[in-house]
């Protein structure tokens, strides 16, 4: 941003790679950030043309207080140090959504598109284990 | 569920909700049906009795937590609840209301809070049992944001998400949870749509694919099929092209 007009309105919502779709076991947090991702989404074109720019950013798991009580195996899991420069890059150019990390993003693109029945099965294996 | 005996829907007065409580209703049938307008839903509650149908129609706000709650209690008593579906839902459009924070407060308030009023007491009851099924009516505007429709998007990518999270565990006791993803079907809410909207439906067509899904217990119920072939591929491509694509088609004439 500082390297533009120094007028640039800048939003940034933090949704999450749980915004993608519902992660088994997690209900209320995947409503919620889906709810985010979408509302940051739909705002977005009509306000770039009032010069604001609106971002949507979903961090897969990120070292957190939130994170920190998550009783499975995370994959990708990513320090919070290396998230906050992706972001603060990602906001400068204005991305759009600043998803990551990159595999995981393609994991959850995948999923998106297959049937729901496959996805809930395949993340259900990663964030159900253990519970009954 | 196959052929379901005692069903709850709210939303029923009008659009798809009025449209599947037709479809099920039979001799041998008992339907819970909720609204806002006592006219239109004593209009629907006719029709379906002379379908043969037992009704309960309740005049209630899917806001009101401790209504619901007592209302799904109550009818669950009269006749243990197969099927609850989540249906109720509004869309505001620009001029509904002064502030978009008020717009979206009262989106949430109906469209996320409200299928939770609907699908907790519903799943306490049938947790009992250890059978039964609960529909959540979402949208293909629950893929994505919808350029021009934050709120409603917003609302529904919830509920969407909070659909498909539950079901592996439900599943496990004995209850089938459904999202339905219905593209542009006639509605209360699409009837104010500016925009020419992509492969439309009528909502007798919609009713029947949701009837037949909820049978075979389909996880998502979407459709029409171009429109969510079009969505999936708008969730794979990046945000600024899905969005400068559906753009084009739900900004048209606004600026």
């Amino acid at each position: 941003m500082s390297a533009r007009a120094n007028n640039v309105n800048l939003i940034a919502i933090v949704s999450s790679l749980a915004g993608y779709l519902g992660l088994p076991g997690s209900p209320m947090y995947s409503a919620s950030k889906n709810a985010v991702r979408a509302y940051g989404e739909a705002l977005r074109p009509a306000y770039a043309l009032k010069g604001i720019e609106i971002n949507v950013i979903c961090p897969g798991w990120v070292r957190s207080r939130i994170t920190d009580r998550n009783q499975y195996q995370m994959p990708f899991f990513m320090e919070v140090d290396k998230a906050a420069g992706i972001i603060v890059k990602g906001l400068a150019k204005n991305k759009g959504r600043i998803a990551f990390p990159w595999p995981m993003v393609a994991v959850m693109k995948i999923m998106t598109i297959l049937p729901i029945s496959w996805a809930l099965k395949i993340l259900g294996r990663v964030t159900m284990k253990g519970r009954s | 569920m196959k052929d379901p005996k005692n069903i709850l829907i709210t939303g029923a007065s009008s659009g798809i909700g009025e449209a599947v409580a037709k479809l099920y209703a039979a001799p041998g049938v008992t339907l819970a049906i909720s609204g806002r307008n006592i006219e239109r839903l004593d209009t629907v509650t006719k029709t379906l009795k002379d379908k043969g149908a037992t009704v309960y129609a309740k005049v209630i706000d899917v806001t009101n937590d401790t209504a619901m709650a007592a209302w799904i209690a109550d009818i669950d008593k009269k006749a243990p609840l197969d099927l609850v579906i989540a249906n109720a839902g509004v869309g505001v459009q620009a001029g509904d209301f002064d502030n978009m924070h008020d717009a979206a407060k009262f989106t949430i308030r109906v469209n996320i809070g409200g299928v939770f009023n609907t699908v907790h007491p519903a799943l306490t009851w049938m947790q009992k049992r250890g059978r039964g099924q609960i529909a959540i009516v979402s949208s293909l505007a629950g893929y994505l944001g919808l350029p021009g429709s934050p709120m409603y998007s917003a609302s529904k990518n919830a509920v969407r998400a909070y659909g498909e999270a539950l079901r592996p565990a439900y599943a496990l006791k004995g209850i089938e949870i459904n999202v339905i993803c219905p593209g542009w079907v006639r509605s209360r809410i699409t009837d104010r749509n500016q925009y020419q909207m992509p492969f439309f439906m009528e909502v007798d067509k919609a009713a029947g694919i949701i009837v037949k899904g909820l049978a075979k217990n389909k996880g998502r119920i979407a459709f029409p099929w171009p429109m969510v072939a079009v969505m999936k591929i708008m969730t794979i491509l990046p945000i600024s092209w899905a969005l400068k694509i559906l753009g084009r088609v739900t900004m048209k004439g606004r600026s």
